[in-house]
């Protein structure tokens, strides 16, 4: 039979509580030689889809070429629809709870480009559903009628829930 | 993926959809991704223009 020791030397005690209901509780060591609070390599592996009561998490992003158009990489995202010039709508594969969900993006900065460019949902068709999300890119400009719709080749979205 | 799904808008523009390598075919987004009630055709990506200059003028022939 294997044993148990405690080893030390220093004063203290050594306490394990046990839940204050009926039945069997079995704590189980891994069968690999190490520590387990420090040795990496002991800890068991931690299953991302078994974590619960997270505030918010990413449901869905996409690393998007307005100029190809392509979609360099992505996930939870079926497609992307290229409208028009500067106007282009993320699809999403599985669908989000309600249309409260954030939708961040940025624009990368180019060489060849002058000035900055925003991007942002497109408020101005109320297209943001459950399964899809518009985005408009304009460049920055103090006036309006100067913020004209543009294509870049680097955007990045990240749909939050 | 080397498809594009085209279809008409009400304004006569056109939307090009890119599909994403979701495990999805190019049919299952087409029917997911198109407007409901709109016609499309998936296209090669070859015949799709390179140079977006007038991209807001294009229009399905």
């Amino acid at each position: 039979m294997a044993s148990i020791k405690l080893k030390g030397d220093t004063s203290g005690e050594i306490t394990i509580d046990v839940p204050a209901v009926a039945g069997a509780n079995t704590l189980t060591l891994p069968a690999s030689t190490g520590n387990v609070l420090t040795d990496g390599a002991a800890l068991p592996a931690i299953d991302g889809s078994a974590l619960t009561n997270l505030p918010i998490e990413v449901k869905a992003w996409v690393n998007y070429n307005q100029l190809s158009p392509s979609i360099v990489s992505s996930y939870n995202v079926s497609s992307v629809t290229d409208n028009s010039t500067g106007n282009f709508t993320v699809n999403f594969t599985t669908a989000m709870s309600g249309t409260t969900y954030l939708a961040l993006a940025g624009s990368g900065y180019s060489n060849t480009g002058r000035g900055g460019y925003f991007v942002g949902e497109d408020f101005e068709d109320r297209a943001k559903t459950t399964s899809s999300c518009k985005f408009k890119v304009r460049a920055a400009s103090t006036s309006s009628s100067d913020a004209q719709l543009i294509d870049r080749e680097i955007m990045n979205i990240i749909i939050m829930e | 993926m080397d498809k594009r799904i085209v279809y008409k808008n009400d304004d006569n523009t056109i939307s090009i959809i890119v599909p994403a390598d979701c495990g999805l075919t190019i049919e299952e987004i087409a029917a997911k991704d198109v407007p409901t009630g709109k016609e499309y055709h998936i296209v090669d990506v070859a015949d799709i223009p390179t140079d977006r200059t007038f991209r807001n003028a294009w229009e399905w022939q």
